[in-house]
């Protein structure tokens, strides 16, 4: 019985919701879910929203948001694009490059200029996205040919192996990881424990920066164009898979690294039963808001939020 | 005398924390117009027995009657309606709001019409009730966030007076205030008793526990030992019902000569800030150097600026190489440690588990080539709680589950692990008993002893006097008087120059 009160239901709830998403659509379909086939489309569908909630699992450990993710990724996608014309080997490097910088550059308007995460984000998604019309001047940039078939299964499994395990390391064994977090629980005492703040959060946004450059690499040879639509879905999910997966809003020591897996694959796994349910996309849309809405719901723990960043 | 002739008693009563039996069938009784003392080393259930009396959480069996009458609350609000209040240990007021609003929270209504709140009446009031107790340098227009802590425990203070209950409940306040604060928490409950109300007085020093109060109950680790009458004080009998065992009377440092290195490690250049005016001091090698002052002598700042966290305006800290230190990350690669006074908002993370408390500032020592080794952080953290003796389950336990003291032994073990060579502490043995107190002198004495300096900042003379080798008064920001220690050096010496 000892053993029973230990268990915290509240941090079950998410894996609790993994397994019910996953059973509701293995009945649904009558057993469609665990086809091989299936399961490499879910984990295809994962990797996108996998790889950016490892990144921006360190942004909320630190309480923070970033609504300028989607963009970041559209823009390192575009630019890309532009170098693959001149060499396909330097899109991946430039991606990232460029990804890093613009992260930078929202850490330098949230921890210098002192803005909120969120009002930060938004003016710097604003300014990203005039970035991005100005270089694809109205139409989109494809990439040469050859690069889509780069697009394949072992790639993205082990890229996405290699991000995690990065993931997993940084959060729960580096000083880096530990101190995002102390950061999130109480920025004051952690900067009186030598934490430099301003440090560690430009690090949560710079790195996001990088996972958002991959991913634009990723998306470049998958479709073979950077458009302006580029990674607009991206932040909905990933925000979702957070929130579903359990990520405290405020930040934190309760923000735990299997919330980034539980979430990701709750979410993979929604989309990929909703298409074998053959839903049309505006269908999803309207179901995948109401999941955005439950996710906030049970992840606001209301009785200790004081104020809302 | 009877049950019913008792103003609260309280009888068998249980509480239990997963694990941890906090209260394991205690006893109570409080007369009117008497100031009843609860003493008892850290953990021993104080804070959890009184705060059930103020309705704050429930008891899990036991019964309290109140005016011989059965008593049963839900809430906090409700014990107030009927006449008991409590200032607890921990920081109880709101950041964001002003001291006016911080005093009269909760009975806000009193100050509205068709809804819309009267601020310039609740100013006024607000300034009123102050100064009924005693404050008069408190704006009450300020927010409480740009206050001192000491200020925050003195609006809560105003907020029990306003209240006009027939008990109020104190737990370990006096290590937060400084002399004055203390005369007006004194004179407070003084009135109290002569109206023929009643005061449950929570504190570790003995000293002040014998001549406030009028009765002593004694906790050991959840159980009630019993209660002495006046004539039976002593200080002996006291400590050894708290801790079951007779423990040896002197624990400050034995010497009485002052003694340290010639090397300067650390020195303060006419800093002022906004607290301080033009403070100039020298921390040598193996001093322990003490600060003294009353709340508004700006004490709290020098440890602050010493280690580069607040601004300073004028003047420069530099160490024993002459760099300036202009930041908490600077100071700490010099080896500088500090322990603040506001323990839950500024040294400790209270959501978070002991274990990652213990270990951040030292994750440079635990880590390997970047690896944090959970076994090795493990072992670090176990090894400087258990050298600081923290009443825990484990070290996974969250520290806002720990009693307010071994808060305070997490904060200190925290820096001790980390291995400083010079130890800002201010206020570092608030709320916490005895036994522990010595340990850590003696741990300060050792410290010396092995070349370390000490700034040591205490609302506590004779902890300053007993500790330090020198020791600045401070008054009004300034500088008012450098002692060095000797035999003869007394409390009323530095009082003069505080005042
Ligand atoms: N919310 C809680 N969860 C778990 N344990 C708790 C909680 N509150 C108190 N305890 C435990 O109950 C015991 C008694 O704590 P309490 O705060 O009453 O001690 P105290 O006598 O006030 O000590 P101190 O002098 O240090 O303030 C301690 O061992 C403490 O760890
Ligand atoms: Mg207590």
């Amino acid at each position: 019985m000892d053993f029973l009160k230990k268990v915290n239901f509240k941090t079950l709830f998410p894996l609790l919701g993994l397994i019910g998403v996953v059973l509701f659509f293995q009945i649904i379909t009558g057993g469609k879910v665990f086809q091989t086939k299936n399961i490499m489309a879910v984990i295809n569908s994962s990797f996108f929203i996998l790889i950016a909630t490892v990144a921006f699992s360190f942004i909320m450990s630190v309480g923070n948001l970033d609504l300028s993710m989607g963009t970041v990724m559209a823009v390192s996608c575009t630019c890309a694009a532009v170098v693959a014309k001149i060499s396909p080997f330097l899109a991946l490097p430039v991606a990232i490059l460029v990804g890093g910088i613009f992260g930078a550059f929202n850490g330098f308007v949230h921890a210098d200029m002192k803005l909120g995460s969120l009002i930060a984000t938004m003016t710097t998604q604003s300014i990203f996205s005039g970035i991005l019309v100005l270089i694809l001047d109205g139409g989109t940039l494809s990439a040469p040919k050859y690069m889509l078939s780069w697009n394949t299964m072992s790639l993205k499994i082990t890229a996405m192996l290699i991000i995690v395990l990065i993931g997993i390391y940084l959060f729960n064994f580096t000083a880096y990881g530990k101190q995002c977090r102390a950061v999130g629980s109480c920025a004051e005492a952690a900067r009186l424990c030598g934490v430099s703040v301003r440090r560690v959060k430009y690090m949560t946004f710079i790195n996001m920066g990088f996972a958002m450059g991959a991913l634009g690499f990723f998306s470049l040879i998958r479709t073979g164009t950077a458009s302006a639509t580029t990674g607009s879905d991206l932040m909905m999910n990933v925000w979702c898979a957070a929130l579903l997966g359990g990520l405290p809003l405020s930040g934190g020591s309760a923000a735990k690294f299997r919330s980034v897996l539980i979430g990701s694959f709750t979410m993979a796994f929604l989309a990929n039963g909703m298409t074998l349910m053959g839903l049309l996309s505006r269908d999803k849309q309207l179901i995948q808001g109401i999941v955005f809405l439950i996710a906030v719901a049970i992840s606001f723990d209301r009785k200790h939020m004081v104020v809302i960043k | 005398m009877e049950a019913e002739n008792y103003l609260l008693c309280v009888d068998n009563m249980k509480k239990s924390f997963g694990i941890t039996k906090a209260l394991k069938g205690v006893q109570l009784q409080l007369k009117s117009g008497e100031i009843l003392g609860l003493i008892g080393e850290n953990g021993s259930g104080k804070s959890t027995l009184t705060s059930i009396i103020a309705g704050i959480q429930p008891a899990d069996s036991g019964g309290i009657l109140f005016h011989g009458e059965p008593y049963s609350i839900q809430n906090s609000v409700e014990a107030n309606e009927k006449g008991i209040c409590m200032i607890l240990q921990e920081k109880a007021t709101f950041d964001n709001l002003s001291v006016a609003h911080n005093v009269f929270i909760g009975n806000e209504k009193e100050f509205c019409k068709h809804g819309i709140l009267n601020n310039k009446l609740i100013f006024e009031k607000a300034r009123e009730v102050l100064k009924k107790i005693g404050v008069t340098e408190i704006d009450v227009k300020d927010k409480i966030k740009n206050r001192s802590f000491e200020d925050g425990k003195l609006v809560e203070l105003a907020r029990a007076a306003n209240l006009n209950p027939q008990i109020l409940i104190v737990d370990e306040t006096t290590t937060a205030l400084s002399q004055n604060g203390r005369d007006i928490l004194y004179t407070m409950m003084e009135n109290m008793k002569k109206e023929g109300k009643s005061v449950i007085f929570i504190s570790h020093d003995i000293d002040e526990m014998m001549s406030k109060c009028d009765r002593l109950s004694i906790l050991r680790d959840g159980d009630y030992i019993g209660t002495l009458e006046k004539e039976e004080y002593s200080p002996e009998k006291i400590k050894s019902l708290m801790v079951g065992r007779t423990i040896t009377d002197n624990y400050y440092r034995e010497d009485t000569k002052s003694s340290y290195g010639d090397e300067i490690v650390l020195k303060a250049e006419n800093i002022t800030t906004s607290n301080l005016k033009d403070v100039s001091f020298e921390l040598h090698k193996g001093e322990i150097l003490g600060f003294g002052g009353l709340a508004d002598s700006g004490m709290h700042d020098i440890g602050k600026a010493a280690f580069g966290a607040i601004h300073i305006k004028k003047g420069k800290v530099v160490d024993g190489q002459n760099e300036q230190i202009y930041s908490p990350s600077v100071a700490m690669k010099k080896k500088i440690a500090y322990i603040g006074k506001n323990r839950d908002q500024e040294s400790l993370f209270v959501n978070s588990p002991i274990r990652d408390n213990v270990a951040l500032p030292s994750y440079k020592i635990i880590a390997k080539n970047t690896f944090v080794s959970p076994t090795k952080e493990r072992k670090f953290v176990e090894e400087w709680t258990t050298k600081l003796d923290v009443k825990m389950q484990n070290i996974d336990q969250y520290v806002s589950e720990l009693s307010g003291g071994n808060k305070q032994k997490v904060a200190i073990a925290k820096w001790l692990g980390f291995g400083a060579d010079i130890f800002i502490l201010d206020c570092p043995t608030r709320g916490i008993d005895i036994g522990v107190k010595a340990s850590i002198y003696k741990l300060l004495t050792d410290l010396k002893n092995r070349g370390k300096s000490i700034i040591l900042i205490s609302e506590e003379l004779p902890e300053v006097i007993g500790m330090c080798d020198r020791v600045v008064v401070l008054k009004n920001g300034q500088n008012s008087g450098i002692f060095v220690r000797e035999d003869d050096l007394t409390e009323n010496k530095l009082i003069n120059y505080m005042v």
